[in-house]
């Protein structure tokens, strides 16, 4: 196996320098040599270097330059866009290789990754793009990193995914910031970065680099069937207050306000209950709570979001039976009128087409706030979603990078957008889709909140945080924790791994 | 493999016989002997224990699994065993499971077994019938019950309420911290009676009939018939079946896993060993703690085989 | 007697269903066969009820889960096994299975056989390091499995997926196996041996033919594990190539792999359509083989 990689890893350099790039090459060597972690942080200066470096070599050897003119012709002939000359090929990619990505399909399946790798096949004539989906990434990838030969790009989501953060933690994942400064493929002078979505990246930067970024856009908030409410006449909760008067009237009416993802109680932890307490507190409870401050739990705008939380199941407005069901089965309990209000993300009309009655008319609202909050109450939690990396320690990490950069293009989300009905955390990426309407108020809520975005990691960070969670918070909603042992858990937990030194602590100031 | 699912560890034979048989078979035993081991010890050892002794050896680590990063952690991993709330909580699961399963899935499968040897009619639809769960897969047994368990449309809670028992509306058996052990456990009894059943009526079929004929001309009844001449002479089998059962109860990881969705239950109410070892290994990615608990579990089933073998170790009757 | 097999016909008189009928005895076996039928009945009605659901939309499936599909929606068997190449799955399986149960039962025997028959140096520890590959659970063993598979380039190979699962299914089966060499008459081996045959002949022409009855037993749990071998492939067939259209995915894979879709595409009718698809033959090979257990185990009845 070391011999294999070796000669694999010298036959590519070989490659590489006959192609004549040899900042390229020196980027490689240092990008795919590596075994200790040391050299493995160099290697992401290195890529930094790498565009602009190359730009030098381009104008300096024929080569490169004959090899860009041949590619935009081809990209001409091929791609449904066209494809700025300087916007082409920023890494100064090897073409003669196999690029090998391995990534989750689940309810956005694979078409859009086999899109992307035809495009980045028509854009490098001569590369060959092995896209793969898998279902188990976990069980499936975990080896290949611990032996030292991962793919070139990884799609990381669905049941059994590898700890993102803990393959960081152990330096398997590049540092994406030379993508982030390369030229967008089809939005001529910006970068990359500057044609992301603001805010939806924000969680995969550690330590002030990029390194995941999220392939879906995904607005969160609190749905119900438009057809059900005008026909009942209510009107929209503004604040929380509102919101326990309205499931009042609407549990005398014989319906149960709300339902939730009974077995996955992470949907009212992480979507639900920040909003909360951002409406409430504003960011400053929210930082706490993430850099784990003792008595981070014990704000008051805190406990007092806990404590409205919990009033959905002490005042029993929510529907019998929730806690043992699925997302699905809520979901459909739900469109069978059962329930009143689900919390999801905008995934849930594409989720649910199959199962949703023909005049439902599924739309989102946000989480209702406090008159007297201290949050926008307009906030709302609009980021990305379904990580994607580049492992430090795959054979072409700058292919890997060129992946995400088409992947992520204007045409993809485009792409994405009418054939998956969803939606990328591209700028504009909808224009001139057919988006449906249960997606489109998604994207209004977000654009009402006009910045205002609720962020959380602390259950990104530290995975136990997460997980037990999920168990307080599901005895939280079945009144088996009250709110006051609800808060003592999850502080006690926070300070047992604050004080853990076997665990990376990462901090947030904004 | 997957009868791991309900059982780990099958064997009569466990104790081995204290002496070999037949004195003038010597002849050439040895080439036999060598012959015949090599390539299945081969096969075992290379994929098998070298794979498991390496895991072995990350249960004194603070390896991650995650990359090759390994760092020795002596016994420390063993004491934060010992301080893990949730370790004992999955244990004391196990703990329920190794009396229960035992108990009902033993108890039924010899009651059906017996009946079906003793000439009822239709035995050999219900003998058919009743081994059918054990030829599907998890995926689909869990993917049917959930939908018997459902809390709004499921067979139960509908049954109930159309019996006029109205306590159950909605109730959600697997959401419900006391209920969806119980109800894993009903699932694994469903699905492995059938197994053990065909396992007794064919150690039951060597039972000779002329000894059920004497003990007739006796006057003995079927239920003396029963204790008197089946489980003497079925000890054996039984005996495989309750240490197979009991190494099982150990390990459930296939159907919690499924029915909880992966998080072993409201409460960590369905969690066993298993369950909460995958979670730290992979969700985790705590690859030396949750092997420092594989290491436990296996000491802790190696006794549980030995204790049963004893409990069980009378005489098989030889006939 | 409505049914009568070879099993009962060599079975006594009928403790139960016969003699004289008392009251209390009617009452009895009214009790008796309730409760076989209600078994029956909970073995037979989901699977009974999947079967149906297969034939349902996904509205009716979870809007009136437990009525008679309005109509049968055949549909949803075609996307099943479009959609999971179910054929190709099936094949798989087989592929890996017919060897890998032939040479595990083979293997199997002669380990039992040494260990249930001879007394050498290292017996014991042979017998219990056996029993600890029972008990050790087969995730933490699977990375470096990885790297032992991957040394011996025997990743994505279906020759190297048939030497793990013989591997793995060893315990299980010499364990079974040697307690069913241990109650075969010895007398057997020791006129054989008087009659000139060496030891090999006396296990490939003796032992190996009475052990039908324990090799067919044990085989029949080994299909199923194997059928339902879900960790081991996931993990070492990892390459399951979707884009050169040859998957290397076997069913319990599949499987999983539309129960995932199901999840993000709610296409609950697809899924009880490829559950009953593999369901169906399943049972009816069960169904025909039940015969064979039941010759075997007739044939092998050498005792009394």
């Amino acid at each position: 196996m070391a011999r294999n990689d070796l000669l694999s890893r010298r036959k590519f350099l070989k490659l590489a320098m006959l192609s004549g790039g040899t900042a390229a090459a020196g980027s490689l060597l240092a990008a795919c040599g590596t075994s200790t972690p040391a050299a493995s942080t160099a290697a992401p200066a290195q890529a930094t270097a790498a565009p602009v470096a190359s730009a030098a070599a381009a104008e300096a050897t024929a080569a490169p330059v004959a090899s860009a003119a041949a590619t935009a012709e081809a990209a001409a002939g091929g791609l449904p866009f066209t494809v700025a000359a300087d916007a082409l090929d920023p890494f100064k990619l090897a073409t003669d290789v196999e690029v090998d990505g391995v990534f989750f399909a689940g309810g956005f399946g694979d078409g859009y990754l086999k899109n992307t790798g035809t495009w980045m096949e028509q854009i490098h004539p001569g590369l060959k793009v092995k896209v793969q989906g898998i279902q188990q990434v976990g069980p499936q990838l975990q080896p290949r990193f611990v032996a030292g030969n991962p793919p070139d790009v990884v799609g990381n989501s669905g049941a059994n995914n590898l700890d993102t953060v803990g393959l960081l933690n152990e330096g398997q994942l590049l540092d994406l910031s030379a993508l982030m400064d390369a030229p967008s493929l089809d939005t001529p002078g910006k970068t990359f970065k500057e044609t992301l979505i603001p805010g939806s990246q924000d969680d995969g930067v550690y330590e002030g680099k990029q390194m995941y970024l999220n392939m879906a856009y995904t607005v969160f908030g609190l749905w119900y069937s438009k057809t059900a409410f005008e026909k009942a006449g209510y009107t929209y909760p503004k604040t929380w207050a509102e919101m326990l008067t309205l499931c009042e009237d609407i549990k005398k009416g014989g319906v149960a306000p709300w339902t939730y993802q009974g077995k996955y109680p992470y949907y009212l932890r992480e979507w639900v209950l920040p909003t909360l307490i951002y409406k409430n507190g504003g960011n400053a409870p929210l930082i706490k709570i993430d850099n784990l401050e003792a008595s981070a739990w014990s704000d008051p705008s805190v406990v007092q979001a806990v404590e409205d939380l919990y009033a959905l199941w002490d005042k029993g407005y929510i529907l019998e039976g929730t806690a043992g069901m699925t997302h699905t089965e809520a979901q459909t309990a739900w469109l069978q009128g059962k329930a009143f209000f689900i919390p999801s993300g905008n995934w849930l009309e594409n989720e649910m087409k199959t199962t949703t009655p023909a005049d439902f008319t599924m739309v989102i609202g946000a989480i209702p706030g406090y008159a007297d909050g201290k949050g926008d109450q307009n906030g709302v939690q609009a980021v990305g979603g379904e990580p994607f990396f580049v492992p430090s320690k795959g054979a072409h990490p700058q292919h890997g990078l060129e992946f995400l950069r088409v992947m992520l293009s204007k045409n993809s989300a485009k792409w994405f957008a009418e054939n998956v009905s969803s939606v990328m955390p591209v700028l504009n990426g909808t224009e001139g889709a057919n988006i449906s309407a249960g997606m489109q108020s998604s994207l209004d809520l977000a654009s009402t909140a006009n910045g205002a975005i609720v962020r959380l990691n602390y259950g990104t960070w530290y995975r136990r945080l997460y997980d037990e969670g999920d168990v307080y918070l599901g005895e939280l909603m079945t009144g088996v924790k009250k709110p006051a042992d609800f808060i003592q858990a999850m502080q006690s937990l926070a300070d047992e791994i604050a004080k853990d030194p076997d665990t990376k602590k990462y901090t947030r100031s904004a | 493999m997957s009868q791991r699912r309900f059982c780990g560890i099958l064997n009569t034979a466990i104790s081995l016989p204290k002496a070999p048989r037949g004195g003038r078979m010597n002849q050439g035993k040895r080439g036999l002997i060598v012959s015949f081991l090599a390539v299945p010890l081969l096969l075992y050892g290379v994929f098998v224990l070298v794979p498991y002794i390496a895991a072995m050896v990350f249960a004194f680590t603070k390896w991650r699994g995650l990359s090759a990063n390994i760092s020795f952690n002596g016994i420390n991993n063993f004491i934060k065993l010992s301080n893990d709330s949730n370790f004992l909580n999955a244990l004391s699961h196990n703990g329920v499971a190794l009396i229960v399963l035992p108990v009902c899935i033993v108890g039924l499968a010899l009651f059906f077994a017996f009946l079906f040897t003793q000439g009822i009619r239709f035995a050999r639809f219900f003998r058919i019938t009743f081994f059918f769960p054990q030829v599907m897969s998890t995926v689909v047994v869990a993917v049917l019950w959930s939908f018997i368990f459902h809390p709004t449309i499921g067979l139960i809670n509908g049954t109930a309420t159309a019996l006029g028992i109205s306590g159950l509306k909605g109730f959600p058996w697997l959401g419900n911290a006391s209920t969806v052990f119980p109800a894993v456990l009903a699932v694994t009894i469903w699905q492995a009676v059938g197994f053990y059943m065909v396992m007794f009526v064919a150690g039951m079929q060597n039972i000779p009939t002329s000894y059920y004929e004497a003990a007739k001309i006796d006057g003995a009844t079927p239920w003396v018939l029963f204790w008197q001449i089946t489980v003497p002479l079925l000890w054996d089998t039984l005996r495989t079946a309750i240490i197979f059962l009991a190494a099982g109860a150990m390990d459930l990881f296939a159907l919690v896993n499924v029915m909880t969705n992966g998080s072993g239950g409201p409460s960590r109410g369905a969690d066993v060993l298993s369950t909460y070892m995958y979670q730290t290994a992979f969700t985790r990615s705590e690859f030396g703690y949750a092997s420092a608990m594989g290491l436990v579990l296996l000491l802790i089933v190696l006794g549980i085989s030995l204790v049963s073998m004893r409990l069980t170790a009378r005489d098989s009757l030889e006939f | 007697m409505a049914i009568i097999t070879k099993s009962q016909q060599k079975s006594p008189a009928p403790a139960i269903a016969s003699g004289r009928v008392s009251p209390i005895a009617l009452i009895g076996k009214i009790l008796l066969y309730a409760v076989l039928a209600a078994w029956a009945v909970a073995v037979i009605f989901p699977m009974g009820w999947a079967v149906l659901s297969s034939l349902k939309s996904d509205q009716e499936i979870f809007f009136s889960p437990w009525s008679m599909p309005q109509q049968l929606l055949f549909e949803n068997f075609a996307r099943a096994w479009t959609k999971a190449q179910l054929g190709a799955y099936v094949g798989n399986t087989l592929l890996v299975m017919v060897p890998a149960l032939f040479f595990t039962l083979l293997l199997s025997a002669m380990v039992a056989y040494v260990l249930a028959r001879f007394e050498f140096f290292g017996r014991d520890v042979i017998f219990y390091t056996f029993l600890i590959g029972m008990t050790f659970p087969i995730f933490l063993g699977l990375v470096p499995l990885y790297f032992v598979m991957q040394s011996l380039r025997m990743l994505n190979s279906f020759f190297g997926l048939i030497l793990v699962y013989i591997a793995y299914s060893l315990p299980f089966t010499v364990f079974f196996l040697t307690s069913f060499f241990r109650t075969l008459p010895k007398e057997l081996a020791e006129a054989a041996t008087i009659d000139g045959a060496n030891q090999y002949q006396i296990f490939f022409k003796v032992m190996l033919p009475l052990a039908q009855p324990g090799l067919v037993t044990v085989g029949i749990f080994n299909f199923l594990g194997m059928w339902n071998q879900y960790i081991l492939p996931n993990a070492l067939m990892n390459n399951a190539g979707l884009d050169d259209g040859q998957t290397r995915y076997v069913l319990s894979q599949g499987l999983y792999y539309l129960q995932n879709q199901q999840q993000y595409s709610n296409d609950w009718s697809g899924l009880f359509a490829a559950v009953t698809i593999v369901m169906i033959p399943t049972l009816v090979v069960y169904i025909i083989f039940n015969e064979q257990i039941q010759k075997g185990l007739t044939a092998g009845a050498i005792k009394g």
